[in-house]
C-alpha cells in the first residue's frame, strides 16, 4: 500500500529533479549561442522554430496571430510556434517552464514580475541587440526603456504605454441623466455616482465591481497619499493607508454600491466575465489598452465606452496616475536562437506593418514614429485611448520602481485579505498590522 | 537457472530505470532541496532545518493548508466510500442492462481528474449556474457555492463523491465473492435484510473496504486538480479551498521556493505514511480475513 505514495512524491519530485538537471545541460547550449559561435549557425535556409508566449483576450490572440503570420511570410526559414491563454495561470505556468528549463523563447512579461524574473537569470539580456541596432530602440520614449531595464541591462522591450483608469458605459450615464466624471473627479464623485448608478438599476446591478483586493489599484491610493506600495524593500503604504482603502471599499460594498463579496470573489481577471462586460455594472478599473478589448466583448455592442482618469484622492499629497509599459516582450536566458529573438522583438515593436496590425490593442506604441503614422488612421475606440493617454501625459507622476521580488505571494495575500474583509470573517483593524508583517517578512526572505 | 534470471533482469530493466530515473533519483534530490533555498534559477543554498522551522512556527498558510486538506479527507473519503457501497449493492441485484449501468457510474471516475469537469462543475455550482437556476425554480436564492468561503471546500467534496466509480467497482467484484450460501443459510434462520447486511455483507467485504479506505486516504491527500481549477489557481476565496498541494504547488511555482515546497512535500510523506500506518493497526480490529489473514 504504502508503494503508492512512492509515484506521487516522485512525479512531483522529479519536476524539481529534471529543472536542475536540463537546467545545467541547456544552459550550456543556450548562453554559447548567445556568443559569438552562435552567431555562424542563423545562415539562411535553416528551419529556425521560435515559441513565443503571452496572456490576453481573444481580441489580442487574433491580432498576434495576424502579425506573426506576416513575420513568417518575410521569414520563410523562421516557424513561430504561439502559446497563448489568459491573464489568470500565465506566470505560474511561465514559472513552470523556466523552472523546467523550457520556457518559450519570447516571453510577454509584466513589469510587476519584471525584476523577479530579470534578477533570477531568466531573461535575455537585450543590451547588445539594442547596442547594434538589430532591436532599434532610439525611437523608444526614454521612460520605457529605462522601465525595461534592470541594474542597467535591458530585459525587456515596451509593447504599448498604458495607465490605469476608469472604463465606463457611457449609455447607461446618458440613460441616468448622470454627468460623465470629469478629469478632476475625487473618490468622493465616484462614490456617489455609483450610489445613483446601483439605485436607479435595481438589485443585481452595480457601480462598480469591489476592487479593493486589487494590488496595483490601492497602490494608486497609496501614491495619492505621497507613499508607496514598495519603498527599500519594504512595504511602503502605511496602516492608515490601507485602513482607509478598505474602508472607503467597505462602506461601498455596505451600501450595495460594488458587487458584494460573493460575487466579488467569483471574478477573474478574464475580461469576458467582468460585470461591465456581462452588462452589470456601468464602470470598471483598468488599464487603457484594455478599452479595445472590452469594447469588442461588450454584451450589448452599441454601449459605447470611455475613459477617466482614476479618482483623485481628498486632498492628495501627488496625483497617483501615472504612465506604465502595459506590458513587455522579452527573449528567454537559455533561448538557441536570439538572434532571432531579436528579429522579431524588433519587427513587433519597429515594423510599420505589424503596428497596423497590432494597432493599440497592447497599449499606445512605444515607437514614436510608429505612433504618428497610427495616429492617422485610428478607430473611436482606440482615439479614446490616445486621448486617454495625452491626458495622463500631461497630469501624472512617474511610476514606481518594479515591484520586489516576493510580490507574487504579497498580491496573493493582499486579495485574501481583502476577501476576509469582506466576508466579514475579519476587520480591516484586525487584519492590516499582521498582513504589514508578513509582506515584510516575505520580502526580506526573497531578498 | 541463471539463463531464467539475465532474462528476467532484462525485463525489469525498464522498470528499475523508471524506479531509479523518475522516483528514487528525483525523491532524493527533493530531500536534499528541501534543506536548501532554492529559487529554481539560483543555484540551492543550504539552510539546513529553516524549511521546517518556518513552516511549523512561522507558517500560518501551512495550517490552514493542513486544516484544509483534512476536513477534505475526513469528509469525502467517507461519503465515497459509503456512496460506493450502496451503489455497488443495487447492482449487485442482477437488473437488466447491468453492464451499462456500471459503465455509467464509472465514467465519472475517468473524467473526473479532468480540468473540463472541473470547469464544467465550476460553472454548474456558481452564482447563477444550473444548480441555483433549479433552485430558484422552487423559490430558493441560493449562495454562489464555488466563491462562497463556507460552502466552495464541499462543491469540490461534492466533485469528489460524483466520482465514485472506481471504488464502487471494486466493491461490486467483493460483492460477487461472497458465497450465496451464507445468504441461504440465514435466511433460514429467519435473518433479515438488515441483519444479512451487517452480519454477513459487511465483515466479508472488510477486507475490500479496508483497501478501498488505504487507497482513498492516500489519494484524497493528494487532491489538486479540482481545488486548482474551482479557486482559478488561488485557494480562495480566502484560502478556503487552499489544499496542501495546492500550496505546495504555489510555494513552488509561483512563488519560487521550491526547497521550500520540497520540505512541503516529505511532510506530506509522513502525514500519508502516518496515516496509512494507522489506518493498518485499526484493521486488525476489523478486518476480517476468511483465511485467518494469512
Amino acid at each position: 500500500m504504502r508503494k503508492k505514495v512512492l509515484p506521487f512524491l516522485g512525479l512531483s519530485l522529479m519536476l524539481a529533479l529534471s529543472a536542475c538537471a536540463s537546467g545545467s545541460k541547456d544552459g550550456g547550449q543556450g548562453t554559447q549561442g548567445a556568443s559569438s559561435t552562435g552567431e555562424t549557425k542563423t545562415g539562411d535556409g535553416q528551419k529556425i522554430e521560435l515559441r513565443m508566449t503571452w496572456w490576453g483576450s481573444q481580441t489580442r490572440h487574433d491580432l498576434t496571430m495576424k502579425a506573426l503570420k506576416l513575420f513568417e511570410e518575410k521569414h520563410p526559414n523562421i516557424t513561430i510556434n504561439p502559446e497563448y491563454s489568459g491573464w489568470d495561470g500565465y506566470f505560474d505556468k511561465l514559472s513552470t517552464q523556466v523552472a523546467g528549463a523550457n520556457a518559450p523563447d519570447l516571453i510577454q512579461m509584466d513589469y510587476a514580475f519584471l525584476a523577479d524574473y530579470a534578477k533570477r537569470g531568466a531573461l535575455l539580456d537585450l543590451t547588445p541587440y539594442s547596442q547594434s541596432g538589430e532591436i532599434k530602440t532610439d525611437k523608444h520614449d526614454k521612460s520605457m526603456l529605462q522601465a525595461g531595464s534592470i541594474d542597467g541591462k535591458l530585459y525587456a522591450i515596451t509593447l504599448g504605454v498604458n495607465a490605469p483608469g476608469v472604463i465606463y458605459n457611457t449609455a447607461v450615464f446618458r440613460e441616468l441623466g448622470i454627468e460623465e466624471p470629469k478629469e478632476s473627479w475625487t473618490w468622493d464623485d465616484f462614490k456617489e455616482i455609483s450610489a445613483k448608478i446601483a439605485k436607479a438599476k435595481g438589485k443585481g446591478y452595480y457601480g462598480s465591481p469591489d476592487i479593493s483586493g486589487t494590488t496595483n489599484m490601492f497602490e494608486i491610493w497609496a501614491r495619492q497619499n505621497g507613499g508607496a506600495l514598495f519603498n527599500n524593500g519594504q512595504v511602503g503604504a502605511t496602516k492608515d493607508d490601507f485602513l482607509g482603502w478598505f474602508k472607503y471599499w467597505g462602506d461601498l460594498r455596505k451600501s450595495g454600491v460594488v458587487t458584494p463579496a460573493e460575487v466579488t470573489a467569483s471574478l477573474t481577471n478574464a475580461l469576458e466575465t467582468r460585470p461591465i462586460t456581462l452588462g452589470t455594472a456601468a464602470m470598471e478599473f483598468a488599464w487603457s489598452n484594455q478599452v479595445v478589448a472590452f469594447q469588442q466583448l461588450m454584451k450589448n455592442q452599441s454601449d459605447e465606452l470611455k475613459m477617466q482618469v482614476i479618482p483623485h484622492g481628498a486632498g492628495e499629497k501627488k496625483i497617483g496616475e501615472y504612465l506604465k509599459p502595459s506590458m513587455f516582450i522579452s527573449g528567454y536566458a537559455k533561448t538557441a536562437h536570439p538572434k532571432e529573438v531579436a528579429m522579431l522583438i524588433d519587427f513587433l515593436v519597429n515594423d510599420p506593418e505589424a503596428a497596423k496590425i497590432l494597432g493599440s490593442e497592447r497599449g499606445i506604441p512605444v515607437n514614436s514614429d510608429i505612433r504618428d503614422q497610427l495616429k492617422e488612421t485610428v478607430t473611436k475606440t482606440e482615439r479614446t485611448i490616445y486621448d486617454f493617454i495625452d491626458t495622463v501625459s500631461k497630469h501624472s507622476s512617474p511610476i514606481s520602481p518594479p515591484y520586489p521580488q516576493g510580490y507574487a505571494e504579497i498580491d496573493k495575500n493582499f486579495k485574501s485579505a481583502s476577501e476576509q474583509i469582506a466576508f466579514g470573517q475579519s476587520t480591516a483593524e484586525q487584519i492590516v498590522p499582521g498582513f504589514i508583517q508578513d509582506s515584510n517578512d516575505i520580502l526580506n526572505k526573497s531578498k | 537457472m541463471k539463463r531464467h534470471n539475465g532474462a528476467a533482469m532484462l525485463f525489469l530493466t525498464p522498470w528499475f530505470a523508471g524506479l531509479l530515473l523518475l522516483t528514487l533519483g528525483p525523491m532524493l534530490a527533493s530531500l536534499y532541496f528541501s534543506f536548501t533555498n532554492y529559487s529554481i534559477l539560483a543555484p540551492p543554498t543550504w539552510v539546513g532545518l529553516d524549511n521546517y522551522k518556518t513552516m511549523l512556527t512561522e507558517d500560518k498558510l501551512f495550517y490552514t493548508s493542513l486544516k484544509v486538506t483534512f476536513t477534505y479527507v475526513f469528509v469525502s473519503v467517507p461519503l465515497k466510500l459509503v456512496f460506493a457501497l450502496a451503489v455497488a449493492l443495487l447492482l449487485n441485484k442482477g437488473i437488466k442492462g447491468l453492464g451499462i449501468y456500471r459503465t455509467i457510474y464509472y465514467i465519472p471516475s475517468l473524467l473526473g481528474g479532468s480540468v473540463a469537469i472541473a470547469m464544467l462543475w465550476r460553472k454548474m455550482l456558481g452564482g447563477d449556474g444550473l444548480l441555483n437556476q433549479l433552485l430558484l425554480m422552487i423559490g430558493i436564492h441560493a449562495p454562489d457555492w464555488v466563491s462562497n468561503p463556507k460552502y466552495a471546500l464541499y462543491s469540490i467534496v461534492l466533485l469528489s463523491i460524483w466520482q465514485f466509480g472506481s471504488s464502487m467497482i471494486i466493491f461490486l467484484a467483493g460483492l460477487k465473492q461472497i458465497p450465496q450460501e451464507y445468504y441461504e443459510a440465514s435466511s433460514v434462520d429467519g435473518a433479515g435484510m438488515v441483519r444479512r447486511f451487517f452480519n454477513i455483507t459487511l465483515p466479508v467485504l472488510s477486507p475490500v473496504i479496508f483497501f478501498n479506505l488505504v487507497m482513498q486516504i492516500i489519494t484524497s491527500f493528494q487532491s489538486f486538480t479540482q481545488a486548482f481549477i474551482i479557486s482559478n489557481g488561488t485557494g480562495g476565496p480566502i484560502n478556503s479551498t487552499l489544499m496542501y498541494s495546492l500550496y505546495l504547488y504555489k510555494k513552488g511555482f509561483s512563488f519560487f521556493q521550491m526547497g521550500y515546497a520540497s520540505a512541503m512535500a516529505w511532510v506530506l510523506v509522513l502525514i500519508i505514511g502516518l496515516f496509512t500506518l494507522a489506518v493498518f493497526r485499526s484493521g486488525r480490529m476489523w478486518v476480517h480475513y476468511e483465511d485467518g489473514g494469512n
